[in-house]
């Protein structure tokens, strides 16, 4: 071991709960259900809000695809008192900007404003909740825009393409199948009446988080947020639709031929829906030495480059990925075996104890370095809120990472990553000259 | 007189800018340093900026390479850790990014760790004398080969636009390597032009975050102690628009359902800070600011012809270039590459409306007053004015500027730079 490793191991510490700069949230609740987290940050007076609906994707119905994500595009169009595009020119009026995400579990909806008019875009926030004008032609517009979105997203996207084809023989004739923007058919079939009912559905204040941070005092913000939302009634929320299974019995392989740059595969492992902490934090650090980049030679000379992925955050069943895109000139076969094969090495012996040392050490530090957005902050505090997770329990699921040991991490891979739950997309790259 | 209060009234009532004031200093040897302590976050960002882009480079990519493999070096014991790899296994990052004018290395440190003497120490040694080993470069040269297109007309859009629009001038460079000149290239390539760039009048170092200055100090002394002597770089030409008789228009292939449309025009250097102003604000109104700009609101809300449709202006030291994007499905290609130039058209054609001037121009002050909110946004901030040689206080020479434009200065300044003439369209079929 070099000097320098060896002052790096000594000096390096590990991101102590007590200094997680998340744990600086504060909350409480509305009498209307509405939860509001806030999250001081100084550095320049400036304020960051999001309201977070739980809503998303995964509440939609078959042959509706994509409406959860086509009604945030509608926030955009308009009330009685900001009609047309009048949300968005306030905004910026103000000196802000604003936007919008839709996700399998949650739509939300963010600004970042000067402090000053911290008190204006509540305002504006609250009009939207209860008080959106749909017009047909303004939805019949911002459909085609959304298609072209899906253009841009899906169908020029030779990966996202690939994913979506496999999620249609994992979910068959489901709504699940089509993934968040939905397919062109229901896009197009979907009418004013379906946005009116997605909307009476769930945009309610106990069905929803807002997270302020940046220059905020919450000694007197919360007058303020109780003035522009406290008025707006609650309501009974609809149950949701159970979630669907995977079918097991189709072939989980696709191999689609494609313009792009690369070859690309990409291994999929289905999970249990409840893990235990010891294993969440294993897989996580499994899925950051996947992204540490390949050990074996072989691997190397295949491999343009690799990542792993691990979630749990939602709804639906958490999923680990692996995936690699393939050096121009090799077969993308091979590149398969060899990812296979190092998912094996991982679940022998031949697991470095050095890898698992790396990994665990840099989560803690791109989480540390992450906060240096207000934006980053606000969303890992809304998605937490949102699930009904807390601050507390995260940063301590954080603070395991640095418990996983070379052990965990061979267990959670022989016993999770099997072949009868893996499904497995290819990208065939095709020259562009062809 | 009314005049003269008028504009006494608006610059008092300017918002106060978010950028904190910015210290400066030059290292032993020569290079300029540029500071912003600011202890909020315990983190420390540090970029290093060397006029070394790829306009300077006699074969393609070799600016490209130099920088990437910089960080290589040749182990001294068995088991011996890359620089690189140091940084990144701890967490810490370490990014770079090299375009027609500047190679830039940034590094983000989580401050509790202690490591940035350490750091400095192996990061100024290959800064001064990397060796780019045979037996490393061919990785990272292959990793960078793969990067690149097989064929310069496979190269993405903006570059090709980049190249055409830019064709008599060394900015065009940018977009020529492919994977074959990179596989090409040899240790010795890059020793020379690292020796020809790298010296400590042509590299700049900025710091923003949470140490004292006499560590900036210390540090930004190790990362340029032992740098190689030579003078500063030449100038690269000005970009000078020449004439042409029509409109150039080229085709690009494309596999997807959707088609892009690009336009793009070269731009002189500016003139002063007051016509920088004009022009930020000019693309600010044409396709700049997303929800508000014409573009979006002409091609996106009211024909939803494209999901993007905006403008971007890139200002380089020796010029610069704006370029107009945006992309729908087949059908409709011909219709949107219609809509774009009429809307370039509309804005060289007529001044703005003192009604939309004076709104847009209260909207780009107000985002200005929140400009370098974190430590990364004020760390590209610091960074700009460390490789422009900009002065310490240009931002607020910025914001002044702004304030004093009016709709007929901005229209006479984009009718002065933006040359129609010149346009560049690059349609994907």
């Amino acid at each position: 071991m070099s000097r320098f490793l060896f002052c790096l191991f000594l000096l390096f510490p590990v991101l102590a709960t007590a200094s997680n700069p998340l744990l600086r949230a504060t909350s409480f609740t509305l009498d209307n259900g509405l939860t509001v987290v806030l999250y001081p940050d100084h550095r320049a007076q400036q304020v960051h809000t999001e309201l977070w609906y739980r809503v998303g994707a995964l509440d939609e119905t078959l042959g509706k695809g994509g409406l959860a994500h086509a009604f945030e595009h509608l926030m955009f169009r308009g009330t009685k008192r900001w009609p047309g595009d009048g949300y968005t020119r306030q905004v910026r009026a103000l000196g802000g900007s604003t936007n919008a995400w839709t996700s399998a579990d949650f739509t939300w909806y963010v600004n970042t404003v000067p402090s000053r008019s911290l008190d204006a875009v509540l305002e504006m926030e609250a009009d939207r909740m209860r008080n959106l004008t749909i017009d047909e032609k303004t939805m019949r517009t911002e459909l085609q825009v959304i298609l072209e979105e899906r253009r841009m997203r899906i169908d020029n996207n030779a990966q996202q393409l690939a994913i979506e084809q496999l999620q249609h023989k994992m979910y068959g004739k489901h709504r699940w199948a089509d993934g968040v923007i939905g397919s062109e058919a229901d896009l197009q079939g979907l009418t004013i009446g379906d946005f009116r009912g997605f909307y009476d559905r769930w945009y309610h204040p106990n069905n929803a988080t807002l997270v302020i941070a940046g220059d905020v005092d919450p000694a007197t913000v919360k007058a303020s947020i109780q003035r522009y939302f406290g008025a707006i009634k609650a309501t009974t929320l609809a149950q949701r639709e159970p979630l669907p299974q995977p079918i097991a019995e189709v072939d989980r392989k696709q191999v689609l031929k494609a313009s792009a740059p690369n070859s690309m595969v990409m291994l999929s492992w289905r999970l249990p829906a409840e893990l235990p902490g010891t294993d969440r934090a294993a897989l996580r650090v499994l899925a950051e030495i996947l992204n540490g980049g390949a050990r074996e030679q072989g691997l190397r000379e295949l491999s343009a480059g690799q990542w792993g992925h691990y979630s749990d955050l939602g709804r639906d069943v958490p999923v680990f990925t692996y995936g690699s895109q393939l050096r121009r000139g090799k077969k993308w076969s091979a590149l398969q075996s060899d990812m296979l094969r190092q998912i094996r090495v991982y679940q022998g012996d031949s697991l470095y104890a050095e890898d698992v040392e790396i990994a665990r050490k840099k989560l803690p530090v791109h989480k540390l370095f992450s906060y240096d957005g207000l934006n980053d902050a606000a969303a890992e505090l809304g998605l937490y809120a949102s699930l009904g997770r807390s601050v507390a329990d995260e940063v301590a699921a954080l603070q395991q990472l640095s418990e996983v040991s070379r052990a965990d991490v061979i267990r959670v891979a022989e016993h999770y990553l099997t072949d009868d739950t893996l499904a497995v997309v290819v990208v065939d790259a095709q020259s562009m000259d062809n | 007189m009314r005049f003269a209060i008028w504009m006494v009234a608006t610059l008092l009532a300017l918002p106060a800018l978010a950028v904190p004031p910015i210290e400066h200093w030059k290292t032993p040897r020569g290079s300029d340093v540029y500071f912003v302590p600011r202890s909020e976050v315990p983190l420390i960002d540090i970029s290093i900026d060397v006029d070394a882009g790829e306009a300077r480079a006699d074969e393609p990519g070799v600016a490209m390479l130099a920088m990437h493999a910089l960080l290589n070096k040749m182990p001294e014991r068995i088991g011996e850790k890359q620089p690189w790899q140091t940084i990144i296994e701890s967490g810490n990052l370490y990014n770079t990014r090299i375009d027609a004018d500047r190679a830039q290395m940034t590094i983000r440190l989580d401050r509790s760790a202690g490591l940035e003497s350490l750091l400095a120490k192996e990061i100024g040694d290959q800064l001064a004398r990397p060796v780019y080993p045979e037996e490393l470069l061919r990785y990272t040269r292959r990793w960078l080969a793969q990067q690149m297109p097989e064929k310069v007309e496979n190269a993405p859009t903006s570059a090709r636009l980049q190249a055409t629009a830019m064709a008599n001038h060394p900015y065009r460079l940018a977009a020529m390597a492919t994977h074959d000149s990179v596989d090409d290239l040899s240790n010795m390539q890059l020793r020379r032009f690292h020796k020809r760039y790298y010296t400590p009048a042509n590299l700049s170092i900025s710091i923003v975050g949470d140490i004292p200055r006499e560590r900036a100090v210390s540090i930004a002394e190790t990362l340029t102690a032992y740098l190689p002597d030579g003078p500063a770089a030449q100038p690269l030409p000005a970009v000078a628009p020449a004439k042409i008789d029509a409109p150039r228009q080229m085709k690009a292939i494309s596999r997807g359902p959707q088609k892009a449309i690009v336009l793009g025009v070269p731009l002189a250097p500016s003139q002063s800070i007051d016509d920088t102003a004009a022009l930020l604000l000019g693309n600010y109104m044409l396709g700049g600011s997303s929800f508000n700009s014409r573009l979006f609101k002409t091609i996106r809300a009211e024909d939803g012809l494209s999901y993007y449709a905006r403008s971007q202006l890139d200002q380089m030291r020796s010029g610069g270039l704006l370029m107009l994007t945006a992309a729908t499905k087949s059908e409709r290609r011909e219709e949107l590459q219609k809509r774009l130039n009429e809307e370039f058209n509309r804005f060289w054609q007529q001044a703005p409306s003192a009604a939309e001037f004076a709104e847009m121009r209260e909207q780009y002050l107000l985002q200005m007053s929140q400009w370098g909110a974190t430590n990364s946004e004020l760390l590209t901030l610091v960074a700009d004015v460390a490789f422009h040689k900009r002065p310490l206080d240009y931002y607020s020479q910025l914001e002044q500027s702004m304030a004093k434009l009016d709709a007929a200065k901005l229209h006479a300044v984009w009718q002065r730079y933006i040359q129609p003439d010149q346009l560049v369209v690059i349609a994907e079929e």
